[in-house]
């Protein structure tokens, strides 16, 4: 079980294969729950690997990973934001290292990070700010469901499972 | 940032661009002394900007040795640098350093393009391409294109030795011989 992030309210734990997906546990968040389960997992020795963006129909994905020196236990924690106001708030009271991290994913999708206390571009030059260069067009966008996969579920909320829920009723139909 | 840092304008070189004076005594058996002795004592600035770059210490080291074509000291500093070797992929984000750079060099200055992405954005010129200068050429006046992804030190080595041509209208080095097979 997940005991590092007891305490935080989790729209869905799933245990996925690593071999497969490369994470252990995938955790989805409700935006405001993101600092909290970043401060649990500090706490916990967890460092953080990475921070990026993934552009669906459903909004931008925002995906944090953190990972273990001492086990093999790689976490993902999945933040969905709408497309209108893509706003989560920042980690860097945690993590010192995700300014540069969240600059970059701020660069690349426009997911804007409050509280990061230097949001200006990375990677792009300074007139490109709003260029959004990893933004998808619409023919080549595509669904949560269709890319992603839920794994091995513990808990979940209905919001999230209603992202997957259509792919595994399309499966029970084509059985 | 400061206004010089952008790179919204499309010249970015001060005014007159690369034009440099003609000498104020202009005796040409000295010209073309100092000529000879610039083309053997080239200065090229410690820049690179991708995997060129490793290209061209692998021809500063001492396999390839340009030390042999008069070119060995690369210096830490535009303001001793003759030579610009633009080894690498030049962003947007870049530009405005690399045309900096150039701006503070001395004159006479020449620049080597090295590597594909530095004369036309190479595997960067693409539809999508959002970050890329599509050749250097287009900041700053480029004297020599060593084509290459990347160059062979080797060809490095010959850009130097059109360089020198071009300075000395003479080229100095042997031609290396054609290989069977």
């Amino acid at each position: 079980m997940l005991q590092a992030l007891e305490g935080v309210a989790t729209q869905c734990v799933a245990k996925q294969d690593p071999a497969v997906t490369g994470h252990v546990w995938s955790v989805f968040l409700a935006p405001g729950q993101i600092v909290k389960a970043a401060r649990k997992l500090c706490e916990a020795e967890y460092s953080l690997e990475d921070i990026f963006a993934m552009d669906f129909e459903e909004g931008f994905l925002v995906q944090y990973h953190f990972n273990r020196w001492t086990i093999n236990e790689r976490i993902v924690l999945r933040v969905l934001v709408s497309k209108d106001n893509p706003v989560v708030p920042s980690i860097t009271s945690v993590f010192d290292g995700a300014e540069w991290h969240e600059r970059e994913t701020r660069d690349f999708h426009g997911v804007v990070f409050e509280g990061n206390p230097n949001l200006v571009p990375l990677l792009l030059a300074v007139e490109d700010k709003d260029l959004c260069p990893l933004c998808k067009t619409d023919k080549a966008r595509k669904s949560i469901k269709d890319v992603l996969a839920l794994g091995e579920v513990v808990s979940c909320s209905a919001e999230v499972e209603a992202l997957f829920a259509e792919a595994e009723a399309e499966e029970a139909s084509d059985a | 940032m400061a206004a010089q840092d952008s790179v919204v304008q499309q010249d970015m070189l001060t005014t007159g661009g690369h034009h440099m004076d003609p000498p104020i005594v202009n005796m040409k058996l000295a010209q073309d002394i100092f000529d000879v002795c610039r083309s053997m004592s080239l200065w090229p600035m410690t820049f690179g900007l991708a995997c060129c770059a490793i290209e061209m210490m692998a021809t500063g080291m001492a396999r390839f040795d340009m030390a042999r074509f008069g070119a060995e000291v690369f210096r830490p500093s535009p303001r001793q640098s003759d030579v610009m070797i633009v080894a690498g992929t030049v962003t947007k984000k870049m530009a405005p350093s690399v045309v900096r750079l150039y701006e503070q060099m001395p004159g006479p200055k020449w620049v080597i393009a090295m590597g594909n992405c530095a004369i036309s954005g190479g595997p960067f010129k693409i539809k999508d391409n959002y970050n890329v200068i599509q050749g250097v050429d287009t900041l700053i006046p480029v004297d020599v294109y060593v084509p290459g992804c990347p160059p062979r030190p080797e060809g490095l080595l010959e850009g130097f030795f059109e360089l020198q041509r071009l300075i000395t209208g003479k080229r100095w080095w042997p031609v290396a011989a054609k290989v069977e097979g």
